[in-house]
């Protein structure tokens, strides 16, 4: 939905038009929530090899449809899967390809991408000046998905997937999710709460998992945490980890090192709990606590189970 | 554990041997940048280069399936001479043969360009695995290794966290990372896999084999060398160009800092921030 209205942007102040590209079984429930956001087509391709995900079959079944279109323009979400099939393409058809970026617009009638670097100490404006077409990959939670003032009724058409090629094979044997139980979704939650090396031990992490059932907040750690085995890796955030974009991040017992707040600088709120008034933290947070977060995190508890259990009450009477 | 990093193993029946090529990177250790808060631009001045951290994963994997199954490993790098340092370190770790892609006619080179570049001469080296970093940490755009795969006309499996190469050598079996937990993948050899950092812990070289590396030659490539025109590499090769660089304005923060002297209250102050920006309840 995202990658829909930041196109459909693009798409208008290009004076273009604007097509959706879906890959996969049919999900006709999927093409009626996409048609509110204002595509001019949708494209569903179908076919042997397009239940799982496979790199090859969406980069040949995308270049397919671009040498019979001729898009100006392809966007792809910047998550493994985008990136994967926006790599193979722009190197199957010779093109650009700006990737993450954390903004895309026109200016002055052309397409132009903003994307971090450097561990985003620096942001760098990216031109496709003759290559076509241009290719980017859109950062996922930076964008509010908005539908389109006018309706629009899109014509869906139906293509068939390009097969893999005879010259290799690949498939995908299982496809396996694993639920970090406690860590709930660090993409999508809206507070996360980050543990460092503060922590001490792991089992000390009970009572943060405790904290972020109450918070319905997600949980991460920084390098050291992931390191000494307290948690596993997926749930590493900063540089070599995940960079992600809650509304709240509350840091526990995390000093504040220059490779993990990579990981959350577009943050909206960063709360910070340390027992050491000098660390890096403090810098950036926009509330702090200096103290000991063994006090503190217990009182957020006992003060968010007696909101609840209040809650609780005024709902059964 | 000892790291034999200087034995071959041969086949046993002594046919395919596997042919290794893993491309890297020196890049700053973008930790130690600092911003100029005058002049706006990164201070690039005393900042260490290091061997990009993600390639170290894909070296040290390269050296565990060949000590496994046989092989030989050759480690690339298109960069200027001092990226030389970062190659010794990959020998220190166990690679047999080094490259660097020096050459004038490289310079202000995209990712495309980059990967035609390291394409052209991995196809001229021969290759039956390539392994790639998944992203270098000053790009940070995870496009080189599946663009150098689609050049080459293989297929890839990125993000791996685990391999297992199949005793034939004609097959390997890769866990590939996703946003919900991972996919088991079956590939045919040739082809590409790009490290992600949970694939293994790479060894540290013994101050020895430190030595030992320095002592080896390493082969400079040049444009001519891999048969590149002038407009297929380089800047004149580049489909993108940075127009601007800027650099963010730094969080400042500037928060509200409480002491624990009024526990009760910097909590409710806590409580009372998440209740406006958290989930509401």
């Amino acid at each position: 939905m995202e990658l829909l209205t930041v196109g459909r942007s693009i798409a208008d102040n290009l004076k273009q038009e604007l097509s959706i590209i879906l890959i996969g079984p049919e999900l006709s429930d999927t093409v009626r929530v996409l048609e509110e956001y204002g595509p001019d087509h949708i494209i569903l391709i179908t076919g042997e090899g397009t239940q799982q995900y496979l790199t090859e079959i969406h980069s040949d079944s995308i270049a397919s449809l671009a040498e019979k279109k001729r898009p100006s323009v392809i966007l792809f979400p910047a998550t493994y899967d985008g990136r994967d099939t926006a790599a193979r393409l722009a190197a199957r058809l010779q093109v650009g390809l700006a990737a993450d970026c954390t903004e895309l617009r026109v200016d002055e009638g052309r397409f132009v991408q903003i994307r971090p670097a450097f561990g985003g100490n620096l942001m760098a404006t990216i031109n496709q000046p003759t290559a076509r077409p241009q290719l980017a990959t859109l950062r996922p939670h930076i964008t509010k998905p908005a539908k389109p003032a006018k309706s629009v009724t899109p014509i869906v058409e139906r293509v068939l997937a390009v097969p893999l090629s005879s010259r290799y094979q690949k498939m995908v044997l299982k496809t396996v999710r694993e639920v970090a139980d406690e860590s709930g979704n660090l993409d999508e939650a809206e507070v996360v709460i980050g543990v460092g090396r503060g922590l001490g031990s792991k089992d000390k992490l009970s009572m943060v998992n405790q904290l972020a059932r109450l918070m319905d907040a997600a949980v991460g750690g920084s390098r050291g945490v992931v390191d000494a085995g307290w948690l596993p890796h997926n749930q590493q955030v900063g540089l070599t980890g995940r960079v992600i974009s809650p509304k709240m991040y509350l840091a526990l017992g995390v000093s504040g090192a220059v490779q993990h707040l990579v990981g959350v600088r577009t943050a909206k709120e960063i709360v910070a709990v340390n027992i050491d008034p000098e660390a890096p933290i403090f810098k950036v947070a926009t509330f702090g606590i200096v103290g000991d977060m063994f006090k503190v995190v217990p009182l957020l508890i006992k003060e968010l189970e007696s909101k609840k259990s209040m809650e609780a009450r005024v709902q059964a009477k | 554990m000892l790291y034999s990093s200087f034995n071959r193993y041969e086949k046993a029946n002594g046919d395919t041997v596997l042919r290794i090529v893993v491309c890297i990177k020196q890049v700053p250790d973008v930790a130690e940048i600092r911003i100029d808060e005058i002049k706006h631009t990164l201070i690039r001045t005393g900042v260490p280069s290091i061997l990009n951290p993600f390639d170290e994963f894909a070296v040290e994997e390269a050296v565990r399936i060949r000590d496994v199954v046989g092989g030989d490993i050759t480690v690339v790098t298109m960069g200027p001479m001092q990226a030389k340092e970062a190659l010794y370190k990959c020998l220190a770790m166990g690679a047999d043969r080094a490259v660097l892609l020096s050459d004038v006619k490289f310079a202000g080179a995209d990712t495309w360009a980059t990967s035609k570049t390291l394409a052209m001469t991995i196809q001229k080296l021969g290759f039956d695995l390539v392994i790639c970093g998944m992203k270098a940490v000053d790009g940070e755009t995870c496009q080189v290794g599946p663009e150098i795969a689609e050049i080459l006309g293989v297929p890839h499996v990125s993000y791996v966290k685990r391999v297992e190469v199949n005793a034939d050598c004609k097959s390997l079996l890769a866990e590939r990372s996703t946003e919900e937990g991972h996919q088991l993948i079956k590939c045919s050899i040739p082809c590409l896999l790009t490290a992600s950092k949970a694939l293994n812990i790479p060894r540290v070289p013994t101050v020895i084999n430190q030595m030992i590396a320095k002592k080896k030659p390493i082969e400079i490539f040049t444009a001519e060398t891999i048969g590149a025109e002038k407009d297929e590499v380089g800047l004149p090769g580049s489909r993108t160009q940075v127009v601007k660089v800027y650099t963010p304005t730094l969080r400042s923060g500037g928060g509200k800092i409480l002491n624990t002297d009024d526990l009760q209250g910097s909590v409710t102050q806590l409580l009372d921030l998440f209740k406006k920006e958290g989930n509401k309840r």
